[in-house]
């Protein structure tokens, strides 16, 4: 309970800073900027037009496509200038909320100067104002409270869209949010989101407290405000440079992906590591799948688990039918080891992979025992499939190799496939292997005869730095090699997703398991 | 000394001021009058350069107003306007020592000319230096513009129908102090009205517009005696017409 309430005070100050960050450059720059449009008609619509533009991209989408255009540039910039920054963390995070909260202040910035009363303005120039007079005696004064709105508005956003900066790698409420939207940890999540909304709320009444207190010419709560943030700012700088430049360079970081399994296996790799070796670990839970591998040729993590079939399908990017277990597995050790100097330091033992699953009673009574039984019932049965399945290479090799489909095929939360079969509410569904409802709900597993579905042989990969620099790691992990059964993997997840067990509790019982045996 | 030398206004095409000449020495207050819409406020800001004209020139004391930036000619010419235009954020202090605070004046000056103004204005500075534009009535507001316009002792003030929207008693005490404070300090003014009455009681003279143009322009007696057309001659039968009407119709009430 006491390192629970440690993790949500970090990660609460993490999401506290990053918004606040971000406002703050955001509101240095719309505000000028907006000035500045306020007296460049021709600028004005196109300006407004852009900020809109990225209002209107959705708040995951556009903090996902930091990535990328931070990897490229990072690239550029280590070709030319040999300096690299970090494509994931903070800093992609940082830039999406910052451009998130320019519209709402640039328009009222705009909008409430060009509110102004057209007589005040002459008499401004009548007494004898310069532009620049004009501008901070007369026109932001009186655009003041119209600004105030814009930029509350940006801090009610910032604050609610800083949950999603968990999937590109910077902590924030979000990651309570989505583990525990995973493993059904219901109360975490609404920890996490009530945390956020008080956030938002606080620091929207504190805005609100400021400009009344502006309006009222009460100086000294607008003192006491102003000061509290001087603080507050202070410290946040103040720790971020630290951390900046005093890394702890003993500190192994641990990324996951974000389900069940991803975080149970990086709370016994933590353990392990912690207890095993001299090294701190910090576990980034919840990253988005696709820039993990990035993240760790770019030594941003240490270590991450992942599956044969996901490099050699998404990162290796190979089309067309999978060879042979042993095959796919040797190319992508090779691929993984050689081309990018990485390490597989060990493989778990079980593999985690796509399977079409049905309850045993219905696929009894219709016959079926494998996919190619299913092109039988081609346009009678409803597929229950996850947000990606259609539009990767196991469908596609699936359609052309057993020429099957669905009367109707359903995309929803993987959390929800096994009880959707299970309720008869979808006929068929695409499981993950090692998901421990599988047991719970006695489904079958259709065989796939003829390979359509590559293997996923669960590795542990190290990063360059971690296992040229840090010897003990790999000594350490490579004895967790073929040490976790696909059985024992679902009874883990199954303790968690169904029995309300933590993933660390989960990561113990593993743990204490493996050092009874022999 | 203001020189107007044929100045030329136009929107669109539309000349709302047609080349106007006008003279006026140094300590006159010039009364510019004319019905709605003839181009007085036009021709008065481009005095300022609150309006840029189309054509023509404007001197001051014998030098070009464009010689210039527009905000240092602009704190040597008080300004009151038709529509008050008092900083809303500012106490009525630091709406007439506004152009005060612009040429740097130090505080204790400032404060001191600040309450003197709001004694010339007939406010009473204790009462008045702390309050804020919506705690004021029209015509106390109004008395702030006169006073603000007075401020760094321009020796050119123009006022645009400062009194338009006051209830005819509280305007003709407002006149009589404009030619009370006109005694006491010296000024060369323009002064726009459509009242011929007002036009009467304060000008030393009177010019009259029509639709862009300068019709008539002479002392308020030699106007009153000689209009030089018909228009004037109607300009100047209205409130003569008005004080008999009224006559006839108040004894015709009592008898
Ligand atoms: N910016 C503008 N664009 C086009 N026309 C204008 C503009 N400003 C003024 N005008 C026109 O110029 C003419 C003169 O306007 P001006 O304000 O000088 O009139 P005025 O004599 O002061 O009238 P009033 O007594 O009603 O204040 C009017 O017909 C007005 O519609
Ligand atoms: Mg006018």
């Amino acid at each position: 309970m006491k390192e629970q309430l440690l993790i949500l005070g970090s990660l609460f100050y993490s999401h506290l800073s990053l918004s606040l960050v971000a406002l703050l450059v955001g509101t240095l720059i719309s505000i000028p900027l907006g000035i500045w449009v306020s007296h460049q008609k021709k600028w004005q619509n196109l300006i407004l037009g852009l900020s809109g533009v990225i209002q209107t991209i959705p708040g995951l989408a556009l903090l996902a496509i930091m990535v990328p255009i931070l990897g490229t540039l990072s690239d550029w910039s280590e070709a030319n200038f040999n300096y690299k920054f970090s494509s994931i963390g903070t800093l992609p995070a940082l830039l999406a909320l910052i451009l998130y909260s320019l519209l709402p202040i640039l328009r009222n910035t705009v909008t409430g100067i060009a509110g102004i009363d057209e007589d005040l303005i002459e008499a401004a120039d009548a007494v004898g104002m310069t532009p620049k007079q004009k501008l901070f005696k007369v026109e932001l004064i009186m655009a003041m409270p119209v600004m105030f709105a814009g930029v509350r508005t940006a801090t009610i956003w910032v604050i609610g869209l800083a949950t999603l900066a968990t999937p590109v790698g910077a902590p924030s409420l979000g990651n309570i949010i989505f583990s525990g939207l995973q493993t059904k940890n219901y109360p975490l999540v609404f920890a996490g989101c009530i945390a956020a909304a008080l956030l938002a709320i606080f620091f929207d009444g504190l805005m609100g407290l400021l400009e009344k207190s502006w309006q009222k010419r009460n100086w000294k709560t607008l003192k006491g405000i102003l000061f509290f943030f001087l603080l507050l700012y202070s410290f946040i700088f103040y720790k971020g440079a630290k951390d900046i430049f005093f890394k702890d360079e003993n500190k192994i970081i641990i990324g996951t992906k974000a389900f069940t399994e991803q975080y149970i296996l990086g709370d016994i790799l933590k353990i392990i590591i912690e207890e095993e070796t001299p090294y701190k670990v910090d576990i980034r839970k919840s990253l988005g799948s696709n820039l993990l591998f990035d993240a760790l040729r770019n030594d941003q993590i240490d270590i991450y688990v992942t599956y044969s079939g996901t490099i050699w399908s998404t990162v290796m990017k190979e089309k067309g039918l999978p060879p042979s277990s042993k095959a796919l597995l040797s190319k992508v050790t090779k691929y993984v080891e050689n081309k990018h100097n990485l390490k597989v330091a060990a493989r778990l033992g079980f593999e985690n992979k796509y399977a079409f699953a049905m309850t045993k009673k219905k696929a009894s009574k219709l016959g079926i025992k494998s996919i190619d039984d299913l092109k039988n019932f081609s346009g009678d049965l409803k597929l229950g499939t996850d947000y990606v399945f259609l539009d990767r290479l196991e469908w596609k090799n699936i359609r052309n190799l057993y020429n099957i489909d669905f009367q109707k095929k359903i995309v929803m939360d993987p959390t929800l496939m096994y009880e959707s079969v299970h309720e008869n509410q979808v006929d068929v569904i695409t499981a993950y292997t090692s998901d421990g409802r599988i047991k719970k709900y006695d489904l079958l597993i259709l065989e796939d005869d003829k390979k359509a579905i590559p293997p996923y042989h669960t590795m542990l990969l190290l990063s360059k730095r971690a296992f040229t620099k840090r010897p003990m790691l790999l000594k350490e992990l490579k004895r967790l090699n073929q040490s976790i059964s696909l059985e024992t993997m679902q009874d883990l997840n199954f303790l968690v997703d169904e029995k309300g067990k933590s993933t660390k509790e989960a990561a113990k019982t593993f743990l204490s398991n493996l050092k009874k045996r022999p | 000394m203001i020189e107007l030398k044929n100045i030329t206004k136009a929107y669109g095409g539309i000349k709302v001021v047609n080349s106007i000449d006008l003279t006026i020495p140094e300590g006159e207050l010039l009364v510019l009058l004319g019905e709605s819409g003839c181009g007085k406020t036009t021709t008065l800001k481009m005095i300022n350069r609150l309006i840029q004209p189309s054509s023509g020139e404007v001197k001051i004391d014998g030098r070009n107003n464009t010689d210039m930036p527009p905000y240092e000619l602009r704190r040597e010419i008080g300004y009151c306007f038709q529509k008050i235009g008092l900083f809303p954020h500012m106490t009525v202090a630091d709406n007439i020592a506004i152009t005060l605070q612009l040429l740097n004046w130090e505080r204790s000056k400032k404060k001191e000319r600040v309450i003197e103004l709001l004694e010339l204005t007939e406010l009473d500075p204790k009462v008045f230096y702390h309050r804020y534009p919506k705690e004021l009535s029209g015509g106390q507001a109004q008395r702030v513009a006169v006073a603000r316009a007075l401020s760094a002792r321009p020796k050119v003030i123009l006022f645009d129908e400062p009194f338009g929207k006051l209830d005819p008693l509280n305007r003709s005490h407002l006149q009589k102090e404009i030619i009370k404070i006109k005694e006491k300090v010296s000024f060369t003014g323009v002064f726009v009205t459509h009242d011929m009455m007002e036009a009467l009681l304060l000008g030393t003279r009177i010019a009259i517009m029509k639709e862009g143009s300068l019709i008539q322009i002479d002392t308020p007696k030699n106007i009153f005696n000689s209009p030089k057309d018909d228009y004037v001659a109607s300009l100047i039968r209205a409130p003569k017409e008005q004080m008999k009407q009224l006559e006839a119709t108040l004894q015709g009430r009592n008898g």
